[in-house]
C-alpha cells in the first residue's frame, strides 16, 4: 500500500522530519516501510484554461487546432487527445514552462502556431497516462495557476501489505496519520465529515441482513446523483500519485474515501433497485454479470447484495451490471458495509477479482468505518460543489455498532511483560496519543478504553495493550536481561541424539554423504521402478503436481532416483538420508501420528574392477556399525528368498534383526531393476527403522568383564556346511554349543571350491578357551575338543 | 687405433677418483670407464686378440679383470663414502603418498547448522523435541490461535492430506503438545522440517527447516526475549558485537509479536547489497499468546513466555553463502559433498 505524505499532511504535521527518518520510525513502531519514493510534479507557470475553439485539422491520427482561454488571454495549440472539446477545462502549459517532456516552446506545426501544450497527467509527472488531457472541474477559474491546486513534490511510503493484515484500521491515509501523530507525539487533526444526523428525518432505506456473522454492519444513503464531472484536481492528483486512474467525480470520490478512511464504498443506480437491500448468501449456482461486463459463475455460499429477488452485487468484490451507475443515473444508493473477511476472500480469489476493496474487506474492517466513510464522502461531495439532496436517511443495519470497548489490566501488568519499569504517566500518555483513554485505579489496575476504529481481533486482551504501549515506548528502550539461571537439567532426546550419532558415524567414519529428498513420491518414478505404495499411504489433497501426491512410505525410491543424476560426477558414492515416512500403519491410537523415522542408504559404484561381494560387505559393515553404535549387539541378517518390493529381489536381500526384532532390510540390486535405475554399475541399499534401534539411554551402560590372569589358547575348526544354507543359519546352530571354557568365538574365513565334498562350504572359526582360575592343561583342551566334536555330530556337522 | 696402456688408465682413474666430490661425479666416472663406450670397452677393443698368444690373452684377461674389479670396488667405496657424507638415510617408505580410506563423507548443511544450534541451546538449558511432520489441523492452527478463516489455512498456502491432517507449516505445531506434555516451566526447541504450498524456484521451497524455541516460566518478559536472542546470535555468528532490534510483527500465536532484525554483519549496518537497510530480518518472535498457554494447559495468569522461529534453511544459506534454496533437496553430490562431516 502506498501512502502519500502530501495527503497525510492534511491530518498531521510532518514538517521538520525527513522522509527516511519518518519511514524508519514507522518501521520501528508500526509496520515495515519497504520503500520511499519521491515524486516531482510540473506546476510552475502552468495554467488552467478552457477550450473555446476546437477545429479538427486531421483525422486518423486525430489532430485538433485548439484555442484555450486562460483568464483573458487565449492561446493556440495543436492537440491530439481524443477528449479535447469545446467547453472542457484543462491544464495548459504555455511556452516557457516546463513539463515532463522538457521545456515548452512556441512552435509551428503543419503551418499552425502552437503556443503551448495541453497536458495529460503524464506530462505533469503524475503518472504515465498520456493519451488524454486532464479534465478539470468547472468551478476552477480560467487562468488559475495549477500550483494553487497541486503540490510541486510529494513522497510515497510503500508499506508491505502483509505487515498490515492484523491492522484493518491502517488501510487508509487517516489511519496511518493517526499512527504518525502518536509516534511523533504530534496533534491529529480531525477528519471533516457531514453529520449524518442531519438526514434523520428522511425515510429509512430498508435493509435486511440474513446472517449478522456474514455482514456485521450495513449502511446506505440514497442521494440525487451528482452531475457527471471530473473530480477536484487535488483529488485526481492524489489518486494518480498512488497509482489509481481518475475516472469521474463519483468513482474518484468513492476510491478516495476508501484510500483515506479505509472503507470501500459502492454506488448503485437507485432506480435500478427495488427500493430495498438484502445481504445474503447465494443459494444456488447462478451466472451474474458484474459491472465490468463479464459474466461470472456464482456458487452457493457466495455472499451477495440483493434487491428484491435479484442479486445486484457480489458483496465486497464488485457491483452488478444490472445496478451500475451510468450517465443517465438520477439517484444513487451509496453503500458502506462490513462483511466477514473470509467470505470475501474466498469469492474474490475464486473469481480472480482481487481489488483494493476486497483486499480491505478481507481484513475484517472495523464497523465504525461504515458511518465515518459515508460522512466523509458527503463532505467531499459537498466541498466539490456537487451535493444537492439526500432522499433517505443514513440507514444502518447490523449487530456491530461502533462503540469504545473496556479493558482492565492487572496491576504491574505492563512493566512485568516489558521486563522494565514503565512509569504510569508515560503509559497513559502513550495510550492517549494512540486514541485510547486510560487511567490507573488505586488498586494499581489500568483501565483502558479501546477506540472503535481498532478492530476486535486486533485489540481484545491486556496483552494487546502491552504491544500498543511498548511499540510507541520503543523496544530499543527495553534493557536486555537474561532469565534467572535454572539448574534443572535439560530433558534427553533419545531419538534425536541417536539420529545425530548415526549421522556422524556414517558420514565421518564410512564416507556417506547425507542428502534430503522430498517427503512425497514421484509417481512416474515409482512406475519406472515398479513400486506400488502400500495401502494406508497418505495422500495430499492439494499436491503441487499430481505425480507428487503420495507421501513416501519408504526412503529407498527417492534415493534410487539420485543415482542417475549423480553418476556423471562420481563413479562411486554412498548416500544416506534420515527422515520421516508416512502412512496409517504408523499411526497411534489418538490419530495424532502417522509416521515413522527411517534411515536409508545406497552405495553406487560403476568402477570396472569393483568386486560386488566386497562392495556389499563393506556397506553391510557400515550398517552393522551404525546399529552397534546404537548399543545393539546381536545384529542378525537373514537372507530372504522371495521377491518383495522391487529392490528386494529373491536371493539378493535380507531382513535385519536385533534379538529377533525386525529392524530393517538390506540388499543388492539385480536385473531387471538395475537397468531401470542406472545403465551400468552396482547398487547396495539398506533401510533401517530408526525407532527400533533406539538405545535405552544416550550414554551406554557397560559392565566390565574381569580380565583373566591365565592365558587363553585358541583352536581353529573348519566346519563343513551346506552351500545352499546361509552362514547365519550355521551361526545359530553353533550358538547352541555351550562350554564353560569357551571365552569367544571368531569367524575367520570361508572357502568353497576344490577339495570339498560337493554342495559344501567350509567355514573356519577360532575358539578361544581359557579359565579364570587356572592355566589350562592338555586334558582340558582334549575335553573341549571332544565335546565340540560331539556337539557337531549331533548337528550333523563335519570338519573339513 | 690408438692403444692405451693399463698404467695410463690406472693413473688417470686414480686422479679422477680423488677429484670426485659428489655422487654425480661418480656416476660420470662410471659412464666414462664402465659404460658401453667407456674406457674399458675401448681398452678391450684396442687389442687384436687374434694376434695374441694364449698366454698373452690370459695375462691380458687377468690384468684387465683385476683392473676392472679395482675400479668397481674403488667406485663403490668412494660412492658409499660420498653417500655417507651427504645422505643419512635411504627412505624405506614415501610417507607423503596419500593415506588410504581417509575420505570422509558429508552431513547435510541444514543438519550441520541444526547440530550446532542444538548444542548452543542445550548450553542455555533448552531441551530438544522434534515432533511429527504430519499433524492435526488443531495443532498446526487452532491451538496457535490462528482463526478458522485465516488465509494460511487455504489450499494455496498449506498442504492438506486427504484424511484432514496437514503437513506442518511451521514447527510451532509443537508448542501446545510440548506444553501439554511437559507443563511449565519449560525451555524447549523444536528443530524440524516444515512444508508450505509454494512454487519452487531459486528463493522459494515447499520443504524447509525451522528451529522454533519456546520458553515459559514465571515473569518472562520482553527484556528476557531480547537477552536470550542476543546471546544466541552472538554464539551462532561467533561474535560478541551482534546488534539486534525488535519491531512490531504479527503472528496470531504471540502477543506482542516482533520481527527481530540483526544488524548486517557484512557492512556493519551501513547498508550494502545484501541488506540494503543495514538490517536483516531474521527471527519472527513474540510473547506467547495466552490462548496458546491455555490450550497447552498452562495458566496464563501465572506463567508467561516467549517463542521464536529460526529458519534453519535460511541460516544455512547465510552461514555457507548458498545462493539457491532449491539446492537443499536436490540430492546432488556436487552440493551435498561440500559439507564435510566435521561436527
Amino acid at each position: 500500500m502506498k501512502i502519500s505524505l502530501e495527503w497525510l499532511s492534511d491530518f498531521v504535521d510532518i514538517s521538520g522530519i525527513d522522509q527516511e527518518t519518518l519511514a524508519e520510525r514507522l518501521t520501528m513502531a508500526m509496520a515495515e516501510i519497504e520503500g520511499v519514493e519521491y515524486l516531482n510534479h510540473f506546476v510552475d507557470g502552468i495554467l488552467i484554461g478552457e477550450i473555446v475553439k476546437c477545429v479538427t485539422i486531421s483525422e486518423a491520427p486525430i489532430k485538433n487546432l485548439v484555442t484555450v482561454e486562460c483568464g483573458g488571454k487565449t492561446f493556440q495549440s495543436i492537440c491530439t487527445a481524443p477528449n479535447a472539446r469545446v467547453g472542457l477545462k484543462t491544464v495548459f502549459a504555455p511556452a516557457g514552462s516546463e513539463i515532463s517532456n522538457g521545456l515548452v516552446e512556441e512552435r509551428e506545426i503543419e503551418g499552425y502556431k502552437s503556443e503551448g501544450v495541453l497536458c495529460s497527467s503524464s506530462e505533469l509527472g503524475w503518472n504515465d497516462i498520456h493519451e488524454i488531457i486532464l479534465e478539470c472541474p468547472d468551478n476552477i477559474h480560467n487562468g488559475s495557476l495549477l500550483s494553487n491546486y497541486v503540490p510541486k513534490e510529494d513522497c510515497l511510503l510503500d508499506i508491505d501489505n502483509k505487515s498490515l493484515t492484523h491492522r484493518p484500521d491502517l488501510w487508509g491515509h487517516y489511519g496511518i496519520a493517526r499512527e504518525v501523530a502518536a509516534i511523533l507525539g504530534r496533534e491529529l487533526r480531525p477528519i471533516e465529515k457531514v453529520d449524518l444526523c442531519l438526514f434523520d428525518d428522511l425515510p429509512y432505506y430498508p435493509i435486511s441482513i440474513d446472517d449478522p456473522e456474514d455482514c456485521p454492519a450495513y449502511g446506505c444513503i440514497e442521494l440525487l446523483a451528482p452531475r457527471h464531472s471530473p473530480a477536484p484536481l487535488k483529488i485526481q492528483r492524489r489518486l494518480n500519485a498512488i497509482g489509481q486512474r481518475s475516472i469521474s467525480l463519483l468513482v474518484d470520490l468513492t476510491n478516495y474515501v476508501m484510500l483515506e478512511v479505509g472503507q470501500p464504498l459502492h454506488a448503485f443506480d437507485a432506480d435500478k433497485l427495488s427500493s430495498n437491500i438484502r445481504v445474503g448468501l447465494m443459494d444456488r449456482e447462478q451466472n451474474f454479470e458484474t459491472l465490468d461486463g463479464q459474466t461470472r459463475k456464482m456458487l452457493r455460499g457466495d455472499l451477495m447484495i440483493w434487491s428484491g429477488d435479484c442479486p445486484v452485487a457480489v458483496a465486497g468484490v464488485m457491483g452488478g451490471f444490472n445496478s451500475a451507475v451510468d450517465t443517465k443515473t438520477k439517484k444513487l444508493l451509496l453503500e458502506a458495509a462490513n462483511f466477514r473477511g473470509a467470505l470475501i476472500r474466498h469469492t474474490s480469489i475464486r473469481l480472480d477479482l482481487r481489488s483494493d476493496a476486497s483486499l480491505r474487506f478481507e481484513k475484517n474492517l472495523p464497523p465504525f468505518f461504515v458511518r465515518e466513510s459515508v460522512g466523509r464522502f458527503l463532505y467531499l461531495l459537498k466541498a466539490a460543489g456537487h451535493f444537492s439532496k439526500a432522499s433517505s436517511r443514513f440507514s444502518f443495519s447490523g449487530s456491530a455498532s461502533g462503540e469504545t470497548r473496556q479493558l482492565t489490566l492487572p496491576p504491574k501488568f505492563l512493566s512485568q511483560r516489558a521486563g522494565t519499569q514503565l512509569p504510569d504517566e508515560k503509559v497513559t500518555n502513550i495510550l492517549k496519543r494512540l486514541g485510547f483513554q486510560s487511567f490507573f485505579l488505586t488498586s494499581g489496575e489500568l483501565h483502558v478504553e479501546v477506540p472503535p476504529y481498532r478492530s476486535v481481533r486486533d485489540i481484545s486482551i491486556p496483552e494487546d495493550i502491552v504491544e500498543e504501549v511498548l511499540r510507541i515506548y520503543g523496544y530499543d528502550n527495553i534493557p536486555m536481561r537474561l532469565p534467572e539461571i535454572s539448574t534443572e537439567p535439560t530433558k534427553e532426546n533419545l531419538s534425536l541424539s541417536t539420529e545425530h550419532k548415526v549421522r556422524r558415524f556414517l558420514s565421518s567414519a564410512k564416507r556417506f554423504i547425507e542428502v534430503h529428498t522430498y517427503a512425497w513420491f514421484d509417481s512416474n518414478w515409482l512406475e519406472t521402478i515398479g513400486f506400488i505404495p502400500p495401502e494406508g499411504a497418505l495422500e495430499l489433497a492439494n499436491p503441487s503436481t499430481q505425480q507428487n501426491k503420495i507421501l513416501r512410505t519408504t526412503l529407498i525410491p527417492n534415493l534410487l532416483a539420485l543415482i542417475d543424476i549423480n553418476k556423471l560426477y562420481q563413479e562411486d558414492f554412498r548416500l544416506f538420508e534420515i527422515g520421516k515416512i508416512f502412512g496409517e500403519q504408523w499411526g497411534d491410537e489418538k490419530a495424532e501420528k502417522a509416521e515413522a523415522s527411517r534411515l536409508a542408504g545406497i552405495s553406487f559404484s560403476s568402477q570396472k574392477d569393483r568386486n560386488l561381494t566386497e562392495h556389499f560387505f563393506e556397506i553391510k559393515g557400515a550398517l552393522e556399525g551404525a546399529v552397534f553404535i546404537c548399543q545393539n549387539r546381536n545384529v542378525n541378517i537373514i537372507p530372504i528368498d522371495n521377491d518383495n518390493q522391487p529392490w528386494q529381489q529373491a536371493g539378493c536381500w535380507g531382513k535385519i534383526f536385533i534379538n529377533g526384532r525386525e529392524i530393517g532390510s538390506l540388499g543388492i540390486i539385480e536385473q531387471p531393476l538395475l537397468d531401470k535405475v542406472v545403465d551400468r554399475g552396482q547398487i547396495i541399499w539398506f533401510e533401517l527403522y530408526m525407532d527400533s534401534v533406539l538405545p535405552k539411554r544416550i550414554y551406554p551402560e557397560i559392565e566390565f568383564t574381569s580380565i583373566s590372569s591365565f592365558p587363553l589358547s585358541w583352536h581353529d575348526f573348519s566346519i563343513l556346511w551346506v552351500a545352499d544354507r546361509s552362514y547365519g543359519e550355521l551361526l545359530s546352530a553353533l550358538d547352541d554349543f555351550e562350554h564353560t571354557l569357551v571365552k569367544r568365538r571368531e569367524f575367520l574365513t570361508h572357502y568353497a571350491g576344490k577339495g570339498l565334498p560337493s554342495g559344501k562350504i567350509s567355514y573356519t572359526f577360532r575358539y578361544w578357551i581359557g579359565s579364570n582360575e587356572r592355566t589350562l592343561g592338555s586334558e582340558d583342551i582334549i575335553e573341549f575338543r571332544d565335546s565340540l566334536m560331539k556337539f557337531l555330530s549331533t548337528k550333523n556337522l563335519g570338519l573339513r | 687405433m690408438e692403444t692405451i696402456s693399463f698404467n695410463e688408465v690406472r693413473e688417470a682413474f686414480a686422479k679422477e677418483v680423488l677429484e670426485a666430490k659428489a655422487i654425480d661425479d661418480i656416476e660420470k666416472l662410471k659412464v666414462k670407464y664402465m659404460g658401453r663406450k667407456g674406457v674399458f670397452r675401448r681398452l678391450q677393443d684396442g687389442f687384436d686378440f687374434q694376434l695374441m698368444s694364449a698366454k698373452e690373452k690370459k695375462r691380458f684377461g687377468i690384468e684387465f679383470n683385476t683392473l676392472k674389479k679395482h675400479f668397481e670396488e674403488t667406485l663403490i667405496e668412494v660412492e658409499a663414502k660420498l653417500v655417507g657424507d651427504n645422505v643419512t638415510l635411504v627412505r624405506k617408505i614415501d610417507v607423503s603418498l596419500p593415506g588410504k580410506d581417509s575420505r570422509i563423507g558429508a552431513i547435510h548443511p541444514v543438519n550441520l547448522v541444526q547440530i550446532e544450534l542444538e548444542a548452543i541451546f542445550q548450553g542455555m538449558g533448552f531441551s530438544a523435541m522434534t515432533g511429527p511432520e504430519v499433524v492435526s489441523e488443531f495443532n498446526n492452527f487452532d491451538a496457535l490461535n490462528i482463526p478458522n478463516d485465516h488465509p494460511a489455512r487455504d489450499m494455496q498456502d498449506t498442504y492438506w492430506l486427504k484424511n484432514g491432517m496437514v503437513l506442518r507449516t511451521h514447527t510451532s505445531s509443537n508448542q501446545v503438545p510440548a506444553l501439554k506434555k511437559f507443563g511449565a516451566p519449560l525451555r524447549v526447541i523444536f528443530p524440524g522440517r516444515c512444508f508450505r504450498y509454494e512454487n519452487v524456484d531459486a528463493s522459494h521451497e515447499n520443504t524447509f527447516y525451522q528451529l522454533e524455541g519456546l520458553m515459559v516460566d514465571r515473569d518472562i518478559s520482553v527484556a528476557h526475549l531480547i537477552g536470550v536472542m542476543k546471546t544466541l546470535l552472538s554464539e551462532v555468528f561467533h561474535r560478541d558485537d551482534v546488534k539486534i532490534r525488535l519491531r512490531p510483527g504479527y503472528f496470531p500465536f504471540v502477543e506482542p509479536g516482533f520481527e527481530l532484525d540483526i544488524q548486517c554483519l557484512l557492512c556493519g549496518g551501513k547498508g550494502c547489497l545484501t541488506c540494503r537497510t543495514g538490517w536483516i530480518e531474521l527471527i519472527p518472535c513474540g510473547m506467547v499468546h495466552p490462548m496458546v498457554l491455555k490450550h497447552g494447559g498452562v495458566d496464563p495468569s501465572k506463567y508467561t513466555g516467549f517463542a521464536f522461529g529460526l529458519g534453519l534453511t535460511r541460516l544455512a544459506m547465510m552461514k555457507f553463502s548458498i545462493p539457491e534454496i532449491r539446492l537443499f533437496n536436490c540430492g546432488d553430490i556436487r552440493f551435498n559433498s561440500q559439507f564435510i562431516a566435521t561436527v
